[in-house]
């Protein structure tokens, strides 16, 4: 009945984007087509660095959306993952850019192909130069107030930053071609790269110690830290992780549940 | 939200879906047959399906909806989402993340 390949939700969520592309942008300016949107988008901008695939979300009608829907929100709802998602959609397109580039090597001329390796290696400067900026504002939005808060999101905020830094540097470090022609890239070190995974796993651990993120929003931070992780403990803490989740099941079903109850 | 599904059958059978596979675990499958996640899932699936063909489907936003917690559901049932993760840890090399 349900799919058996393992593979039956990116079937799902490949639908759920196609079918949110048929309504458009203008079913998501308001009310519970809005509240989607917001929900669904990471999903989106997951299943996109998953399978580095590019995402409806960096068209222009639905970066015109986001802008809408900040200029009219309420600017108390605003919460600084709502940037670092924007982030991570120039990161994935940025990403099969990359792709298509190596896919398509053989056939460019050294002009051309200097010339795309230059310009992805300045987008990608770019987007590292954003992701730092966006820290700061997160750090300092935390601080607000002369209190320092922090909450389930900001938590999450953090574990997709440091993610997002790591996807970023491996558009770069797993082939020679820039090193070779000595361009700059937003590459980062062995060293930040394992500080960056522990971080992931540390920040995973606390999210699932105050219960309230679902565990596939998980999903890719755990695929980045497992395939950056380095030591036997790394890779047993994310077992551990992962064991954790399946145990628990779902979390965000807490309130499906409630609302079954309450039908 | 809760008026939503209880206004469209496809994605009241989606949450249930959802909803009775996580009291079947929280409660060790102590519960009856009336709270079968697949059975909801095949029915929220089915009603998804007559929602697509419906040339009014824009005017139902439930919809988006309901697709979205049916891959939910394949992710909250399907260890296999787990094993792709595993599967990357075990073979790093062909991540490339």
């Amino acid at each position: 009945m349900y799919d058996v390949s393992g593979l039956g939700w990116t079937k799902h969520f490949n639908g759920t984007s196609d079918i949110l592309q048929y309504f458009g942008p203008e079913a998501c300016l308001s009310g519970v087509g809005q509240k989607f949107f917001l929900t669904i988008r990471i999903f989106e901008i997951s299943r996109a660095l998953l399978f580095t695939e590019k995402t409806f979300l960096s068209e222009k009608k639905w970066q015109d959306l986001m802008a809408h829907i900040w200029d009219t929100r309420d600017i108390e709802n605003w919460h600084p993952k709502e940037q670092l998602f924007d982030i991570m959609v120039s990161c994935s397109s940025l990403r099969c850019r990359g792709l298509k580039m190596i896919e398509e090597l053989p056939h460019l001329s050294t002009t051309k192909l200097d010339n795309e390796l230059q310009a992805i290696a300045n987008e990608g400067l770019v987007l590292q130069s954003a992701l730092y900026n966006w820290e700061v504002t997160a750090k300092s939005w935390q601080q607000t107030g002369g209190t320092y808060t922090t909450d389930d999101q900001m938590t999450l905020s953090f574990i997709y930053f440091n993610t997002t830094t790591i996807l970023l540097s491996g558009i770069f470090d797993y082939f020679p071609y820039w090193d070779d022609r000595l361009i700059l890239t937003p590459t980062i070190s062995r060293s930040n790269t394992q500080e960056c995974v522990c971080t992931i796993l540390s920040l995973i651990t606390i999210a699932l110690q105050q219960r309230r993120l679902a565990g596939i929003l998980f999903m890719v931070p755990l695929r980045v830290a497992g395939a950056r992780a380095s030591t036997v403990e790394q890779k047993t803490t994310i077992a551990a992780i992962l064991e954790e989740i399946s145990y628990r099941g779902f979390v965000a079903a807490d309130a499906i549940a409630l609302d079954l109850k309450d039908s | 939200m809760n008026s939503m599904i209880q206004s469209s059958l496809g994605l009241s059978d989606a949450a249930k879906a959802i909803g009775s596979l996580y009291v079947r675990r929280q409660h060790k499958n102590q519960y009856g047959t009336e709270m079968n996640p697949l059975r909801f899932y095949a029915a929220g699936l089915s009603s998804l399906r007559e929602d697509l063909r419906d040339s009014n489907m824009r005017r139902n936003i439930s919809v988006l909806w309901s697709s979205f917690f049916l891959g939910l559901f394949e992710v909250c049932i399907l260890s296999s989402f787990y094993g792709y993760i595993n599967i990357r840890l075990i073979m790093p090399h062909t991540a490339n993340v």
